[in-house]
């Protein structure tokens, strides 16, 4: 058979084929919030709408050296700790809390320190029959329970974001990842800075030859994909129905993508390439810099209203090595651990290790004041993106040398619009209040209807982190 | 015939239990295998949906499409759960990240494919005769659609399809647009994506069901050739060839045989040795120069050949603990320290003093179980506990102190675990780990050889109760390949790796009869394949629920 090209003027014109098989389902994005669109003070749309809240989770991996976090004094006057002290320009944009207990903790350090302090239910061990350990959350992570209850239509329902690629990634989905829209569905951190652009603005980019009729026959193939999926529903186990249910949310999440109306924001230029790693070695600070800087935009356009971003991960498996022995003269074996991952150091030397493990964190807040400097540099209303925040910050244990789980290192900053305190300074819990109070009051602190949400957290394998008490000292 | 294989596996994890203090390193007993009455029949798990490995859709894409299709697929990486990544293939769910990559990679696999004029005129194999040719768009949604389904499809989905390809018609290409859409979309599609078994009920039992021709002819082909399955075994299923045990030993047989099954069982390998990650490693640039990603990818290719040689051979799989040759380029023979080979690879013989034997010392293994700047007894050990004997290490209590002691005080690894295992708490768990691990000790954490730690000799000598004595390495590999308990587990992970899960009890029973059978076969491995794959174990499914 020969190859015949049918008449040009049989095929449809792109315009028809997009009003015709879109309907009117796109969604409007990305508009900044400009002066004239607020009311007289700045707290509200000039209609009487409130601004946007945003959630945003943050962590780094393998806890912190007590000694040197935790500050000496509290109340709003306290006293900056050694580690904290990198935080120093937004001394007055979050709240230390100290002293809490994970109600969900006391089976496998680092896997307690995430599902505890990141969903409010105890994970799921995976370890039957003598197969390698394994780990899931027990539910959804707080991130992807503030999707579901904000109900805010965004072209992204949400962004999982890391700067590190040395990750430890053969202890299940607890490890992997901040975000899980449920036991079994892991959304994983996406580390390259290129292809968060991509994924963030690349849609809007022009599309020479294909342009809004491509969009139109992408949904319409997803529209057949998606009915193959509904009948496969019938067909299968319970668990796989559920599975297909993710499955099917997941497509209808790719048309809205398909199409979205490019946001009328100024993007910013696409980073170079970054995710450079040579024998572990990589640029943290840099990558960390330009993936704060991609996703205070993404908030800033209203690409997305929820993120979770993970610095460093769980238990440690990337190296320090911007932290050059010659920091730590005490020790001349510091030579031989210069290129050891994080994880390693934490377990050998004592001495070296508690000076060692310093630095490091001392490091991690010089990347969460980066942050934090992104997100407060730009200005919404009366006040700046950062005041109609939430920002719960976090590590994965206590102390990494003895996987220590009472008293984790745990910030919130932000203000969400005024639902947190402001002027707490360091709030330390005399009674061990449970770490998932502080999960509830970020949740509730940026959703529309705080007062529907009653619960936070839950049961399984013997263990609870549920509560009804929201955090007072940070919920206003 | 073994009657109680699972107790050959957790023997270890009794002797964990009893070998410190009490408490400290108890499993939970409710995970573990209990082998009073094994239930009389083989009830296999109950279907999930599996998703299928980057590596699979790739050369699926292949045989579907051609090479220059699958150069630009672009499949989203797995994932693994429990040690391998089809159990995670078949528990985790969908996400918008891979909804986002399989669409993208579709619709690529799909323009390069129409590029390909005669392979697409061959699925076509009709002249279209209007832009929207609903009769040529049939004969190509049902030829395509079965290839890629890996079954026929039925008369709603092939309606559905030619809707679509009809409306793709209206794009700038006309009717091969109409084409490419539907190409790309079937690619797209949870039919292609997942292995779907719904199986067809069982004539007599109301507790299995058996899988169909096609979706037999599908787990053969990817565990196998690690692909979708080609025209000829649709053929043989649709035929009737897969539906009975002789039928689906024939065909084992044939494919286990074939050029194609060699890398597909080296995946099995790769993932059971934990070779994936060797290319990415870091290890300290100061301490080992020599080590790069090119050294890496040496080092796993010799542990893939030393397998390859024993399975090739069909001689007993525990020959790869115990391999006295190996494979060598110029990169590791520099770094074995002997003398360059004159081809690309080359068979060799370590020398004597180095006490290597099989994959466990190979440079790969050694590098991989070990940190960045020095080795570990523990991952070591629990690498041998876990992969070859089944059996795993709960984790440190909280609270424990983890630390060991600086090398000034305690020159070898052995000295600082010493003071490390005083402490009963931590000894209860790292008993078995640690003594397995440090008999490896001479071997550095790229692989290398030495004897010394710190200027102080290493002893390698280990023992442990009912494992039994040995004085290096290469005794080691002999005491594990003289154990049940090893080939027990070779089956227990063949099997997780191909079903797509940690076996349940009532799967038991199968495999006591394959065992049995396995060691008539010499323990062959491509003999347990066979087996395997025309077991009933394999043939059914559990009714979902």
């Amino acid at each position: 058979m020969t190859r015949r090209k049918l008449p040009s003027e049989l095929a449809l014109p792109r315009r028809t084929v997009l009003r015709g098989l879109l309907g009117g389902s796109a969604i409007a994005l990305g508009l900044p919030l400009l002066e004239v669109m607020l009311n007289d003070d700045g707290t509200r749309h000039a209609d009487g709408s409130p601004l946007p809240l945003r959630l945003l989770t943050w962590m780094w991996g393998n806890g912190c050296r007590l000694e040197h976090w935790v500050p000496k004094t509290t109340g709003a006057a306290y006293e900056l700790s050694a580690e904290l002290a990198p935080l120093a320009p937004f001394k007055s944009e979050f709240t230390v809390l100290s002293g809490f207990k994970n109600p969900v903790a006391g089976r496998r350090g680092h896997h307690d320190g995430m599902a505890g302090l990141f969903s409010g239910y105890p994970f799921v061990a995976l370890d039957p029959m003598g197969a390698p350990y394994a780990s899931k959350f027990g539910g959804k992570s707080i991130d992807q329970q503030a999707v579901d209850l904000m109900g805010a239509n965004t072209m992204f329902k949400s962004l999982q974001i890391g700067v590190t690629k040395r990750q430890l990634a053969n202890q299940g989905p607890t490890l992997e990842t901040m975000s899980h829209r449920g036991s079994d569905q892991p959304l994983p951190m996406g580390r390259d800075p290129q292809a968060l652009y991509d994924k963030l603005f690349g849609a809007f980019a022009p599309d020479p030859g294909n342009g809004d009729a491509n969009a139109a026959f992408r949904v319409a193939a997803l529209d057949v994909v998606m009915k193959d999926a509904k009948r496969l529903q019938g067909l299968v186990s319970t668990n796989d129905k559920q599975r297909l249910e993710h499955h099917l949310e997941s497509l209808f999440d790719l048309q809205k993508q398909i199409l979205a109306i490019p946001p009328q924001c100024d993007l910013p230029m696409k980073p170079g390439k970054l995710d450079f790693d040579a024998d572990g070695s990589e640029p943290l600070a840099a990558i960390n810099a330009v993936m704060a800087k991609l996703l205070s935009v993404a908030f800033a356009c209203d690409l997305t209203r929820v993120a979770s971003f993970m610095f460093t991960g769980p238990s440690g498996a990337q190296q320090f090595d911007m932290l050059p022995p010659s920091m730590f003269p005490e020790f001349p074996k510091a030579e031989d651990y210069s290129h050891a991952d994080q994880h390693m150091v934490s377990h050998i030397s004592a001495a070296y290790e508690w000076a060692f493990m310093h630095r490091c964190v001392e490091f991690c807040m010089q990347n969460l004041a980066t942050m934090l400097g992104e997100l407060s540099a730009v200005t919404e209303g009366s006040g700046t993106m950062l005041d109609n925040m939430c920002v719960l910050v976090g590590s994965d244990v206590t102390e990494a040398w003895n996987h220590s789980e009472n008293d984790y290192p745990i910030l919130v900053a932000g203000r969400a619009g005024g639902r947190l305190k402001s002027g707490v300074g360091h709030y330390r819990s005399a009674l061990g209040e449970s770490l998932t109070d502080i999960g509830f009051a970020c949740l509730k602190s940026v959703l529309p209807n705080p007062d529907g949400l009653t619960e936070y957290g839950g049961e399984g394998s013997g263990y609870s982190g549920k509560t009804t008490t929201p955090c007072s000292a940070i919920l206003a | 015939m073994v009657r109680f294989p699972w107790l050959k596996g957790h023997w270890l994890l009794g002797l964990l239990a009893a070998c410190g203090t009490a408490g400290a390193c108890a499993s939970d007993p409710s995970d573990e295998p209990r082998p009073t009455k094994p239930a009389a029949v083989t009830v296999p798990a109950q279907p999930a949906l599996r998703r299928i490995l980057t590596r699979h859709y790739r050369r699926s894409i292949g045989v579907l499409l051609g090479d220059a299709a699958e150069a630009v697929a672009s499949p989203p990486s797995d994932t693994q759960l429990n040690g391998f990544t089809t159990i995670a293939a078949a528990q985790l769910s969908f996400n918008d990240a891979l909804a986002s990559a399989y669409e993208a990679s579709a619709r690529k696999v799909a323009r390069a494919a129409m590029l390909d004029t005669k392979r697409i005129d061959a699925l076509v194999d009709c002249t279209p005769t209007q832009v929207a040719d609903a009769t040529c768009l049939g004969t190509f949604v049902e030829r395509f659609g079965r290839l890629a389904w890996r079954r026929p499809l039925t008369a709603e989905e092939r309606a559905d399809y030619v809707d679509l390809g009809k409306k793709g018609a209206l794009g700038a290409n006309g009717f091969y647009s109409g084409v490419e859409l539907v190409m790309a979309a079937m690619l797209e599609s949870p039919q292609f994506l997942y292995v779907v078994e719904v199986g067809k009920p069982h004539p007599t039992r109301t507790d299995v069901r058996e899988l169909t021709g096609y979706e037999i002819a599908t787990r053969l082909s990817f565990l196998l050739l690690g692909r979708t399955p080609d025209a000829a075994l649709l053929d043989a299923a649709a035929a009737g060839e897969l539906d009975d045990e002789a039928g689906v030993r024939a065909w084992a047989e044939k494919l286990v045989a074939s050029q194609e099954s060699a890398p597909a069982l080296r995946d099995f390998f790769d993932e059971l040795l934990v070779l994936g990650e060797l290319p990415s490693l870091a290890k300290d640039p100061t301490l080992y120069p020599e080590f790069s990603p090119e050294l890496a990818e040496s080092m796993r290719e010799e542990t893939l050949r030393i397998v390859e040689d024993v399975v090739g051979r069909d001689a007993p799989i525990t020959e790869i603990l115990t391999s006295s040759h190996t494979y060598l380029d110029a990169r590791l023979a520099n770094l074995y320290g002997v003398a360059p080979p004159t081809a690309a690879w080359e068979e060799t013989t370590l020398p004597e003093t180095q006490r290597r034997a099989g994959v466990l010392t190979s440079a790969a293994v050694m590098a991989r179980q070990a940190h960045t700047t020095s080795t570990s007894a523990t991952y070591r050990g629990l690498f041998v506990m876990e992969r070859f004997l089944c059996t795993t290490m709960p984790p440190p209590p909280p609270g424990v102190i983890t630390t060991l002691p600086e090398s000034s005080k305690a020159p070898t690894l052995r000295d600082r675990l010493a003071i490390h295992q005083a402490d009963p708490v931590c000894k209860a768990c790292h008993y078995t780990a640690d003594n397995v691990g440090l008999t490896f000790e001479r071997f550095d954490a790229i692989g290398r050889f030495r004897e010394t730690e710190n200027g102080s000799p290493i002893d390698t000598s280990g023992a442990v109760d009912l494992l039994g004595k040995w004085q290096d390495a290469r005794e080691l590999a002999n005491v594990l390949a003289a154990s049940e308990a090893v080939t027990s587990c070779m089956l227990r992970q063949l099997y997780r790796y191909a079903a797509g899960h940690v076996e349940v009890k009532s799967e038991w029973p199968a495999f006591n009869e394959l065992l049995a059978s396995w060691s008539e076969d010499g323990h062959s491995f491509r003999a347990l394949l066979v087996d395997l794959v025309s077991h009933e174990l394999f043939r059914r499914v559990g009714v979902p629920k």
